[in-house]
């Protein structure tokens, strides 16, 4: 009995095997060398296209070190995770438990002519100004370091932060929120759409560095202006006296050092945008 | 260039063929959809500048690489010396974000529509196995290994294929939605997080596509080992062969009673034994 219920199973199955099989129209072998001369000339000359495309592609003329396209792209993405929320996301944070050492890696705007770092004294750290520019151009009041650890309130945060070259590490930073700081020394400014933070300029630095800051990315909430490294202070090479951390951005976005900030509507560039990477290199 | 795909056997079949024909005439049939075709091409030049691209981001680091090996034993690390300098290779990471996160949306775009194109002609069943063919794939490997003469039943993809292709989207799934992760992770948290952290998705995303290139190679193999006529399908769209191949109509292959329906045909594989031995229908694992 068993069997015969399940010959038929099998039978029904092979029966429907069949069905989605024999769909297939049938035509003459002289047909098909017709058919199949016109299918192979259209696919070799789409392929060629396809190849001389992508050739076109990567000698375009190049805008900031990479082909005109891939960075109109890199815009293009942008403007698709813009219609994302992203003033309300945030980045998973952690335990302090869980942070970890990080490797010194960028050392942009921190060196001198020998490639040597350039030590901040304590001194020298007390007086430290962020210069702060408008979009007209004109010079506003710095931002005191002594104000920006005092008048503010502190935040403790602990988050993976990201290199571009592919390695992570969660870390805990101190500091204040971008968005507090410049309320209060730049608050005509928050609404520009970008701002562009800079290493302080000296005859004896060997790279000044530069980064560009959409306006989300200097109001949220996970944006601070961070003075200590898991609990301790920052070193020369991690961007004492103050420095920018956030986890919507690569490393490369967190400049250390910050001497001065830009704020501005039109678009910027910065240190690795100019080298071919993405000006937004956001999460 | 298509004639050579002849199978062993050319008949006797005069040019005007009769559609209603012996089993022995020789016809085209319809397997698969100009669709379906470029769906499938388009993947080869895409992952070529992904994975491509891909490297170019993963060399970055040289400091921490990925390494393969079976317990606690390093066997080679990503990537073994010999692959960088045969490919003469140019670590420039700039290049590979940009080419890497433009060029992936055609990857999705083109996933995307051959899943809707599966899902809106219900060709999905031709691919995703159902239980009998997880039973059968073992024997349609024993087949391919000459370890057994008859294969199972199978309708447009054999058992084998059938679990292949569908891992294989399943695959591209994962390899796309752990680069979401990557990529995203500030405004996609929740999705880093599915995926158990920054770290594991970057080996996801990473091991999905060796995983692909493991395919990649198994498919040129079998595609080497199913021949001509079955590789011109996939250009043509039409299968070339004997009116009662099974690979032609694969219906001729069924059972003892698996009286042939298809078009017409007279054909008939008296004994139920699929003739495996005929030249154009061995291997069909493409």
């Amino acid at each position: 009995m068993t069997g015969d219920a399940r010959n038929a199973e099998e039978a029904e199955r092979e029966r429907r095997l069949r069905e989605q099989t024999d769909d297939g129209e049938i035509i003459s072998k002289e047909e098909y060398t017709k058919r199949s001369r016109r299918a192979f000339l259209s696919f070799a000359g789409l392929g060629v296209a396809g190849y001389l495309g992508f050739r076109q592609v990567q000698n375009m003329e190049e805008d900031e070190n990479i082909p005109r396209i891939l960075r109109a792209g890199f815009d293009w993405n942008e403007s698709v995770w813009s219609t994302l929320e992203r003033d309300g996301a945030r980045a998973r944070t952690f335990s302090v438990d869980d942070r970890e050492e990080i490797r010194v890696n960028g050392r942009h705007g921190l060196e001198d002519g020998d490639g040597d770092f350039i030590e901040v004294s304590e001194s020298e750290a007390e007086t430290w100004e962020i210069e702060v520019t408008s979009r007209n151009g004109s010079t506003l009041d710095p931002i005191p370091l002594a104000a920006v650890k005092s008048d503010f309130e502190v935040h403790d945060m602990v988050w993976e932060h990201k290199c571009i070259e592919g390695w992570s590490n969660i870390v805990h930073w101190t500091g204040v929120r971008l968005s507090d700081v410049l309320e209060r020394y730049a608050a005509d400014e928050l609404s520009a759409e970008w701002s562009v933070l800079r290493t302080p300029p000296g005859n004896d630095v060997r790279r000044e560095y530069s980064s560009a800051i959409e306006n989300y990315t200097m109001r949220h909430a996970q944006t601070l202006l961070a003075w200590e490294l898991n609990g301790e202070p920052l070193t020369a090479g991690h961007g004492s006296p103050i420095r920018l951390v956030t986890p919507f951005k690569y490393g490369i976005k967190q400049i250390k050092r910050v001497g001065s900030i830009e704020f501005t509507d039109d678009r910027p560039t910065d240190y690795w945008t100019e080298r071919g990477y993405d000006l937004h290199s956001s999460f | 260039m298509s004639t050579t795909a002849e199978p062993a056997e050319t008949d006797s079949a005069d040019t005007t063929a009769d559609l209603g024909g012996s089993g022995h005439e020789i016809v085209a049939k319809k397997k698969h959809s100009l669709a379906l075709r470029w769906m499938h091409w388009l993947n080869f030049p895409l992952l070529m500048i992904m994975m491509y691209s891909g490297m170019r981001i993963y060399w970055a680091d040289l400091q921490d690489p990925y390494v393969f090996g079976i317990a606690g034993w390093q066997i080679f690390e990503f990537w073994p010396d010999g692959v960088n300098s045969a490919l003469q290779f140019e670590r420039k990471l700039a290049a590979g974000i940009a080419f890497h996160l433009n060029f992936g949306w055609f990857f999705v775009l083109n996933g995307v529509a051959y899943v809707l194109y599966l899902a809106r002609r219900g060709e999905w069943r031709h691919i995703v196995p159902d239980v009998q063919s997880l039973r059968d794939a073992r024997k349609t490997v024993a087949h391919d290994l000459h370890l057994r003469k008859d294969k199972p039943v199978q309708g447009k993809y054999n058992p084998a294929q059938q679990i292949t292709y569908t891992l294989v989207i399943l695959i591209s799934a994962i390899l796309v939605l752990s680069g979401f992760a990557i990529y995203r992770s500030g405004q996609l948290s929740w999705l880093e997080a599915a995926f158990g952290g920054y770290d594991v998705a970057r080996f996801v995303h990473f091991s999905c596509t060796i995983l692909l290139l493991l395919f990649f190679f198994v498919h040129i193999v079998q595609v080497a080992r199913a021949g001509w006529a079955n590789f011109a399908s996939i250009i043509t769209g039409y299968r070339l062969g004997r009116r009662d191949d099974p690979e032609v109509a694969p219906a001729a292959a069924f059972g003892p009673d698996g009286t042939v329906e298809s078009a017409g045909s007279d054909s008939t594989t008296a004994d139920g034994v699929p003739d495996a031995d005929d030249a154009s229908s061995d291997g069909s694992e493409s």
